[in-house]
């Protein structure tokens, strides 16, 4: 409960992150986006936190959560106030402080009144909630106030104290969502949730234990190094992935240059006369094998840079991981080293349309290629 | 083969893949210069469902000989229905897809593009071009076609009709809950009456596990058929309910009526859906109702017809569910062919009335497993093929047994072919002599039929071990 905040405080110790946020929804799509292993690392920063989780050493997904998606977001280093506890913080960045968590156990607390929604839009997020049971909460008027003054003296804390009172008189036609407020003491202190379905709901707290942070896989994309450069909208990747026969164990990138680019390459062009696709996924599985070809079209591929042939393969389980991302997503940005580092990076549109230019979160995954000489 | 649907005939096709995935797992694909066929045969070959598609179906269609130069232009293949249907009912499918091309490639062929001749399978190239110019290329392997299972026409003078539309029969069918899980697949008992169709379900399908202790009973008028005409009026057939299900929602998502026909109890049940350059056959399986009166014809038991029909027809109980698997396209070309020109000479051999049924089978009929009720290999529509084996203890025996057994005056009528084995013992042999000689007083068109229709060890050297054939089997 609160106590943990007065605890802090009495020791003269601010939280390392207070982070508020009204509406779960965006929050918990961003988390769900990586949930794929349920252990998470997640790294505090002062501009929002990163949560990464790897897979076999291969595959890395990153969710880049900015301060600007909190109502509130402070985060207090924990370094330079608390030497003590400096084991904890990341060698190469003293002033994040990071832990690990599992998130599957996070994701359900955030939707434990069944209101995190599936979705990170804002319509289908509307939509979802409106199907499910609310707590009842008209016509108790008079009750709520001994009950729920903790929890509007909290509220009133973010600047936000005079919308109980306006939804009330207005019927609670503008949906709020659920509402959380997560703090994290220090290192070694649980991560504690307080969420709300309404101010005059129910309230839930949850301490959800945190552990120290491991060292995580590094796969440092160059961009000098990048050989392939396609953004395309999510939909048409979401497509193609999700026609693939699940039996599917690899799945192959095939870009070829666009003809305008190698004028100076005579050797492209014949091929590129024969039709050869810019962009092929290619995927072989038990029952058959999957080709999808798309052309150099401004309404399906809205940047394609590519400087020389490439092929690379890649473990099909694995880029299917990026589904649920992908499927809130709204662009896709791939882009392929010369190695066969892959980076996907999925752009996640933020619910409100604010007016300030903020950064919309965006969840990153990076996979290494299969060696084609064992394949 | 190379055929072209676009974006309006695409949609009952996938239909149809719908429906022959409810009916079983393996897609056969024959294709001529005319039609391709799509068929299906369920895993206890008790219900067979083929769509024939027309040329014209298609807005390109083209068949091309293969490697070997063979003058039936045929092209045949086999593979899992949902692999195709899962390309062709994926949701984007229907907003993007502007145009499918659906190509054999035949294994080892030299093929114009350069991509498709590596490796010698088949393979089925769903080619799938969407808007904006994207191509999605589907390589299904297609494997040899192991069984095609095709029954002929039945026409049979004593075939019942009745045509119904869709959502009527639905309307039916929905009073009769499916009970969830896979395994389930209740039955429904049909009595078509005088002016009254009974449907209630059948008891047996209700308690494997004690639950669904439900039994329904409804009555409708045969008003409702949109044709009514039941040859002998109390008919009393059932049959499951699954496959009956996937015809009916097919049916409902065409808009078309469905067409039933049957004969006897235990003979199945042809079901036509026909649309627009479409021709769907469905076959079901039915099971006599224990109980439940017999159609008069079968009663009667001229003792000549017993002494021929009764072990063929014993043989066909057995045999077909192992030996109808063994064909390939080609001599299913030709069983087509000779079945197509031998109609005529045959009608004589097959109008045959069903074996005589004795009358103390019924009491053994509960045991009956439907697994040895079958769809009809090709062209042997007519009889009823599955008579349970355990309900008819003396048609196991030749006619030659049976007459030992009474010559006997033992009261032992009741003695089936094992007793009469160990009691005969070495005379054995001698018995099989007699059945031998009946089979070649046989008409030559019976026996040049059987062979056409893959009962590969011959029809004479099934009947000189019928005496012992329970022996070898059980």
């Amino acid at each position: 409960m609160s106590q943990n905040g007065d605890e802090s405080e009495e020791v003269q110790l601010p939280p390392v992150l207070k982070a508020s946020v009204h509406d779960v929804r965006y929050f918990a799509a961003l988390l769900r986006g990586v949930n794929f292993v349920n252990r998470a690392t997640v790294t505090i920063t002062k501009t929002g936190f990163v949560v990464v989780v790897e897979e076999a050493r291969t595959l890395l997904a990153t969710a880049y959560i900015f301060a600007d998606i909190f109502d509130e977001y402070t985060y207090n280093s924990e370094s330079p106030a608390a030497p003590q506890d400096s084991q904890n913080s990341e060698p190469e960045e003293e002033n994040n402080s990071a832990f690990e968590i599992p998130l599957n156990t996070l994701i359900e607390c955030l939707n434990i009144f069944g209101t995190a929604g599936s979705s990170g839009s804002a319509a289908s997020g509307g939509a979802a909630t409106g199907k499910y049971k609310k707590w009842k909460r008209a016509g108790d008027d008079s009750d709520q106030e001994g009950d729920d003054g903790d929890a509007h003296g909290r509220r009133s804390s973010n600047g936000k104290g005079g919308n109980k009172s306006i939804d009330h008189y207005f019927g609670n036609t503008a949906d709020k969502g659920t509402g959380m407020r997560m703090t994290y003491a220090g290192s070694g202190f649980p991560l504690t949730l307080l969420i709300a379905e309404d101010a005059a709901g129910p309230t839930t707290t949850c301490e959800i234990t945190t552990y120290e942070a491991e060292a995580n896989l590094q796969l440092p994309f160059e961009p000098d190094r990048m050989v392939l450069k396609i953004i395309l909208k999510s939909s048409w990747l979401r497509d193609a992935l999700s026609e693939l026969d699940p039996s599917c164990d690899k799945l192959t990138f095939i870009g070829n240059p666009p003809p305008a680019v190698v004028n100076g390459k005579e050797r492209q062009q014949p091929r590129l006369a024969n039709g050869t696709p810019m962009l092929r996924i290619q995927a072989a599985g038990t029952f058959g094998s999957t080709e999808m070809d798309y052309p150099n079209d401004r309404d399906v591929l809205e940047t394609f840079e590519c400087t020389r042939p490439v092929t690379f393969s890649y473990r099909f389980g694995h880029i299917s991981r990026t589904l649920r991302a992908l499927q809130s997503s709204t662009k896709t940005s791939l882009r392929i080293d010369d190695e066969g580092l892959l980076s996907l990076q999925f752009l996640m549109p933020s619910p409100k349309a604010k007016a300030e230019a903020a950064a919309d979160a965006f969840i990153e995954f990076r996979c290494l290629p299969l060696d084609d000489e064992l394949v | 083969m190379q055929a072209t649907l676009d974006a309006s005939a695409l949609k009952p096709f996938t239909r149809a893949l719908a429906c022959l995935s409810r009916y079983g797992e393996d897609l056969a694909i024959y294709a001529t210069p005319d039609s391709v066929s799509l068929s299906t045969t369920n895993s206890s070959k008790s219900a067979y469902s083929r769509f024939k598609y027309g040329r014209q179906f298609f807005s390109k269609y083209s068949v091309t000989s293969g490697s070997n130069e063979d003058e039936e232009v045929a092209v045949s293949g086999q593979l899992l229905t949902k692999s195709l249907l899962s390309i062709l009912r994926h949701r984007t499918v229907e907003k993007s897809v502007e145009r499918c091309e659906l190509s054999i490639v035949n294994g080892g062929a030299q093929d114009a593009d350069d991509e498709d001749q590596d490796g010698l399978e088949s393979k089925l190239i769903v080619r799938l071009h969407c808007k904006h110019g994207v191509v999605k290329t589907h390589r299904l392997l297609l494997l040899t076609l192991t069984s095609f299972l095709a029954p002929g026409v039945s026409d049979a003078v004593n075939e019942s009709h009745l045509t119904v539309g869709p959502r009527a029969i639905r309307d039916m069918i929905e009073h009769f809950p499916v009970p969830k899980g896979v395994r389930s697949d209740p039955q429904l008992i049909w009595n078509f009456g005088e002016s009254e169709v009974e449907v209630k379900s059948f008891e047996s399908s209700l308690d494997s596990k004690g639950r669904m202790q439900l039994s329904t009973e409804l009555s409708i008028s045969a008003e409702e058929f949109d044709l009514y005409d039941v040859y002998s009026t109390p008919t009393t057939i059932a049959f499951h309910l699954r496959e009956f299900n996937a015809t009916i929602a097919f049916a409902e998502s065409m808009s078309l009526a469905l067409e039933i026909r049957f004969t006897d109890p235990a003979a199945p049940l042809f079901i036509d859906v026909e649309g627009d350059n479409a021709d769907t056959l469905f076959v079901i399986s039915t099971s006599q109702v224990p109980g439940a009166p017999m159609p008069s014809q079968v009663s009667t038991n001229p003792k000549k017809r017993e002494r021929e029909e009764t072990p063929r027809d014993f043989a066909r109980i057995k045999k077909p569910m192992k030996a109808v698997q063994a064909t390939d396209a080609v001599s299913f070309a030709q069983a087509d062919r000779s079945a197509r020109s031998q109609s005529t000479s045959r009608t004589a051999a097959s109008s045959m009335p069903p074996p005589p049924v004795p009358d103390r089978s019924f009491r053994s009929q509960n045991d009956e497993t439907f697994e040895a009720q079958m769809t009809p290999v090709p062209s042997r529509v007519r009889e009823p093929l599955f008579l349970p084996a355990s309900s008819q203890p003396l048609s196991q025996l030749s006619a030659a047994d049976e007459q030992i057994i009474r010559d006997t005056g033992l009261g032992i009528e009741d003695m089936d072919a094992d007793e009469l084995a160990m009691m005969l013992e070495g005379e054995g042999e001698e018995v099989a002599f007699d059945t031998g000689s009946q089979v070649s007083t046989r008409p030559k068109v019976e026996t040049e039929d059987d062979v056409d229709m893959e009962f590969e060890p011959t029809q004479s050297s099934d009947d000189q071990s019928r005496g012992f054939q329970p022996l070898f089997e059980d």
